[in-house]
């Protein structure tokens, strides 16, 4: 729909031409970059989380939704014109890495915490960070645990392949205690181990504790996540570090998304943005007035058909994260006392 | 017969050439690929430290150690659970045996049930079932059972009093802050694994020995009944020791098959090898490296299992019994049976008849009498029995899952369709080409409706199939296109000539030596790696790959069987009447061979519907994956019990309805033989 009015005839021909040229050039230069095989196949191949509320779920229509998933939306309409040329793959914490790495998908989505080794040793780079957060514990009151040090010898929930398995290990290591762990293939079963008491603690990061205290339980009142948090997690999409176009195509489409947001762009008042808007930053941003695209291998308008497609970061948290209650905390822009600083685009 | 060698030879000598090409190309592909993703491949990575805690270790573990030690502890916790389900499914497995051939008609009714139930639901339902329900129905630690002093149970697990050889004493057990602190611990994870693969292969085992209990001639009893002896004595001493030279050849079959299911432990949190070496996958990135370790390890057990039990069995074969169990056949039940003290067989009969009535009332109770028939979750919170509002409101998510519901006629076809398949695979008239027929147009029809995107369908993609019909479809598609490739590969492996043989079975031994869990995770994830970069293959056609292969392997034995039951005489007479080798073999023994596979070929069938729910591990919505969606939803999430039983039940029709077609083709194949 929206790519009829963007692609104009001679942007057309002159793809033609290349294609022509491309033809008689060996194949493995027309296939070498990611933005090309997405463009040929039509469609973006999008790793995410095969269930969790807020950030990765089906909805009512068996569709495929939440916060991390309408990023690849927004990705499929930056780059396809058509947010809806996505293929989801529900992909558990422990095969995400391989998928992408076999190049099986072109992004991965979902909360993958960003870490030194998985940056650097994976052949993986991580384009940004969409959510910031932090590991801790989901307790019942009744066992009156206070702080992460009075678990010693306590069973512990966790679901396999995450940070969350290295972060507990290293805790009780550094504090000289022990544990005993408990670990499930996905958060599913953990969750019921915990709340059959099979564990006495379960862990994982302090969003997703917080979404199970809140919606997993009949009687969140008896069961506490503790503040003290035992690490930093931040979650951002990742890609292969083969592309470095692709790569800088993810790490400005989060940014737009937070630009959107700091200049007041909605996916609704868009287009009244983008014609009426005096700031040349918008009308960049918006690609009104060219010259954001080219260097990304997009035309001018990727920007706007992904803020059109899923709205600015804020709309993106309040339809999927702020239902569940949770607090944007450090997740609120720089200017209004968070984390997120969206980069300048000029 | 020079040319016909010089032939042979060099046909071999082209088949040697072409796998090596192969294998060539793709260790070529591997390389460019791992080149292309900056990954690392050796394994240098197993002396680095694991960084991530285990639960369960027999030798000392802690995240400091290396992963090599990690392994280990994966190896020995998978050989743990082997070991004890494998004692625990031989203890209860002749005991139902021998209930099987009792002369109590409701002690054989009521282990005729038990076999008939468990061997038609898939064994990770009944893993994910037994699971929850014992850390729902089992208490919290907090208030664990204490039965005797040094005995706790709770949904944590069981703990005993274990002994202590360095101060030679008994160490109790005793509640700690958090859990019970020492003495033999016995977790629910390790209990669920041993409980579950005890029972289904229990019921497998049964089978067995009640086979090698009838192949034993009724002569036999009748005579040490005339040399005095009594019932029991009858059986321990004169048949079951006969009767074992039939059982060990299938027994040892299910014993590696044990050593192999125990890696569903990943499914419960028990930390086997496989759960491990994933864990270790995702920390550090080494896939290849991972998936060879697993494979090495499974061939090496069941190599070494095998080996140890083909020499127990060359050596119980060596004590003498010349004349074979092959003139035996099977008989009424023998006249040891109405021996029995009739005294005691009716006690046995009352206490029965008291635990079946109780069984039945309390079931029937749950489901209907307690139940709640209609309402909401609330309404059925509050009630004791069953949730039936539970499968009015999901049975479509469990049935269809991700599938477009504006679409979910089609999918709802594709059921009818392979359902009406089914139904006529019963009708005898249209046994043979006709009925393949059937299945073919049935196949290809359903595939069309799924996919859709011609005339006004609209184009359903595969990741969207989801739920009983991809269960079904991939199940289906396993069977019919395994076929051909396991006659070719039966025929190869009892072929004289060197190369196809050795390939043949190098590859049935291979696919029947690894997990499906293992095969599976290949085709998912490591496909990739080995194939050229502009290859694109969907991943419901690897995975449906990995199956047909995993499913040839298995048919060829059966069609091996097959072969080898028919007389070399038929060979001979084919020759006597000019046809050469090739056309022996296609038109006089295949058929016959095939004819005798039947049963083998139809059981095969049932362990591939039953199979499907493994396809869950690599991320594909199958019907236990939906189901398990079902209960993601906290207001319902109380009613596993009812979500697991439906599955259960849908199992349980499909794979009886095969199996009841299977005894059709048995009966009818019988009768023309003794015609």
């Amino acid at each position: 729909m929206q790519i009829a009015k963007t692609r104009s005839e001679p942007s057309r021909l002159r793809r033609w031409l290349v294609f022509m040229a491309a033809g008689l050039l060996p194949v493995a230069a027309l296939s070498a970059t990611t933005l090309n095989t997405v463009r040929q196949r039509d469609q973006l191949h999008c790793a995410i989380h095969p269930g969790q509320a807020g950030m990765s779920y089906l909805d009512r229509r068996g569709e495929w939704n939440g916060f991390f998933v309408e990023y690849c939306r927004a990705l499929a309409a930056a780059t396809l014109g058509d947010a809806r040329k996505v293929k989801f793959l529900p992909t558990t914490s422990n095969k995400r890495f391989t998928v992408l790495q076999t190049g099986e998908v072109d992004v991965l989505s979902r909360t993958t915490t960003w870490t030194f080794t998985r940056d650097t040793g994976l052949g993986l780079n991580f384009t940004g960070i969409m959510y910031y957060d932090g590991q801790s514990f989901l307790v019942r009151k009744a066992t009156a645990i206070k702080s992460p040090d009075e678990l010693a010898g306590a069973t512990i929930c966790i679901t396999k392949g995450t940070t969350a398995e290295l972060n507990t290990a290293d805790f009780f290591l550094r504090k000289g205690l022990s544990f005993r762990s408990l670990v499930f293939e996905n958060v599913e079963e953990a969750k019921i181990a915990f709340f059959a008491q099979r564990c006495d603690a379960m862990t994982t990061d302090s969003l997703p504790l917080t979404i199970i205290r809140l919606s997993d339980t009949e009687r969140p009142q008896d069961y506490e996540v503790l503040p003290e948090l035992l690490s930093k997690e931040p979650f951002g999409a990742v890609v292969r570090s083969d592309d470095d176009q692709w790569f800088d195509i993810n790490k400005w489409l989060l940014n737009a998304l937070l630009a959107a947001e700091e200049f007041g762009i909605t996916a609704e008042n868009i287009d009244d943005m983008r014609q009426q808007s005096h700031s040349p930053e918008i009308r960049r941003l918006l690609g009104a007035q060219p010259g954001l695209g080219k260097s990304l291998g997009l035309d001018d308008a990727w920007a706007y058909r992904a803020i059109k497609a899923v709205g600015n970061y804020q709309q993106l948290f309040d339809r999927h994260v702020a239902p569940l209650g949770i607090d944007r905390g450090l997740n609120r822009l720089q200017r209004d006392g968070g984390l997120m600083y969206p980069l300048p685009f000029r | 017969m020079a040319h016909a060698r010089t032939r042979s030879i060099v046909a071999q000598a082209l088949l040697l050439l072409t796998v090596a090409v192969l294998a060539a190309w793709l260790i070529n592909n591997l390389q460019q690929n791992l080149a292309a993703r900056n990954i690392t491949a050796g394994f240098g990575f197993l002396g680095d430290t694991a960084g991530f805690a285990i639960g369960e270790s027999e030798i000392g573990y802690s995240a400091s150690d290396t992963i090599t030690r990690a392994l280990l502890v994966g190896l020995i916790n998978t050989l743990k659970v082997s070991v004890l389900a494998i004692l625990g499914a031989t203890l209860v497995g002749v005991a139902l045996g021998l209930a099987r051939v009792s002369d109590n008609a409701l002690l054989r009714g009521l282990s005729r049930l038990y076999v008939e139930v468990i061997r038609n639901i898939p064994l990770l339902v009944q893993l994910l079932f037994l699971y929850a329900f014992a850390l729902n129905v089992l208490p919290p630690v907090e208030q664990a059972l204490h039965p005797l002093p040094g005995l706790y149970v709770s949904n944590r697990g069981i703990a005993l009093p274990s002994f202590d050889f360095s101060n030679f004493a008994f160490e109790l057990p005793r509640p700690g802050r958090f859990n019970v602190e020492g003495g033999l611990q016995l977790s629910a994870e390790l209990m669920t694994l041993v409980v579950g693969l005890s029972m289904y292969t229990a019921a497998y085992i049964a089978e067995i020995v009640r086979g090698g209990i009838e192949s034993v001639p009724p002569g036999q009893s009748e005579a040490a009944k005339a040399l005095g002896l009594r019932p029991g004595q009858t059986m321990r001493r004169i048949v079951f020791p006969q009767a074992l030279r039939a059982i060990l050849p299938p027994l040892t079959s299910w014993y590696l098959n044990t050593v192999k299911n125990s890696s569903l432990a990943i499914a419960v949190g028990y930390p086997d090898l496989l759960s491990v070496v994933d864990t270790i996958i995702n920390q550090t990135g080494q896939a290849i490296e991972g998936i060879l370790i697993v494979i090495a390890v499974y061939l090496t057990v069941n190599l070494l299992l095998s080996l140890l039990i083909n020499r127990y069995n060359a050596a119980i074969t060596r004590r003498g019994f010349a004349s074979g169990s092959g003139a035996a056949r099977r008989h009424p039940p023998s006249s040891w049976r109405s021996l029995l003290i009739s005294r005691r067989r009716a006690l046995v009969t009352l206490g029965l008849l008291a635990l079946a009535t109780y069984a039945a009332w309390s079931a029937l109770d749950w489901l209907l009498f307690s139940a709640t028939l209609s309402g909401n979750a609330a309404d059925c919170r509050r009630a004791s029995g069953a949730c039936w509002p539970f499968i009015r409101e999901n049975y479509r998510i469990i049935l269809f899952g991700t599938y477009p519901p504006d679409e979910q006629w089609r999918a709802a076809a594709c059921l009818l369709l392979l359902g009406l398949a089914l139904a006529l695979s019963f009708w005898r008239k249209i046994w043979g080409r006709l009925l393949a027929a059937v299945w073919c147009i049935a196949l290809i029809a359903s595939l069309a409706l799924m996919r859709g995107g011609f005339i006004t369908l609209p184009l359903v993609p595969t990741e969207k199939w989801s739920g009983l019909p991809l269960t079904l479809l991939l199940a289906s598609l396993a069977v019919l296109l395994a076929f051909p490739l396991a006659v070719l590969l039966a025929l190869g492996r009892r072929s004289k000539l060197p190369v196809p043989r050795n390939v043949c079975v190098g590859f049935i031994e291979f696919m029947r030596g690894v997990p499906l869990a293992g095969v599976l995770f290949m085709a998912a994830v490591l496909f990739p790696l080995f194939a050229p970069s502009w290859l694109e293959i969907d991943s419901f056609v690897r995975v449906q790959l990995a199956l047909i292969l995993f499913t040839a392997a298995y048919m060829a034995e059966a069609i091996r069987g097959g072969l080898q039951s028919v007389p070399t005489g038929q060979f001979e007479a084919a020759a006597a009447l000019g046809l050469n080798h090739r056309q022996a073999t296609i038109h006089i023994v295949l058929p016959q061979a095939l004819r005798m596979s039947i049963p083998g070929l139809v059981n095969t069938s049932i362990s591939e519907v039953k199979n499907t729910t493994l396809v869950l591990i690599v991320g594909m919505f199958d019907v236990l994956q939906s189901t398990r969606l079902s209960l993601v939803d906290v207001a319902w999430r109380p009613f596993f019990i009812e979500a697991y039983l439906f599955t259960a039940t849908l199992f349980f029709c499909i794979c009886f309805a095969i199996s009841q077609l299977s005894r059709h083709v048995e009966t009818h194949l019988n009768l023309t033989r003794d015609r």
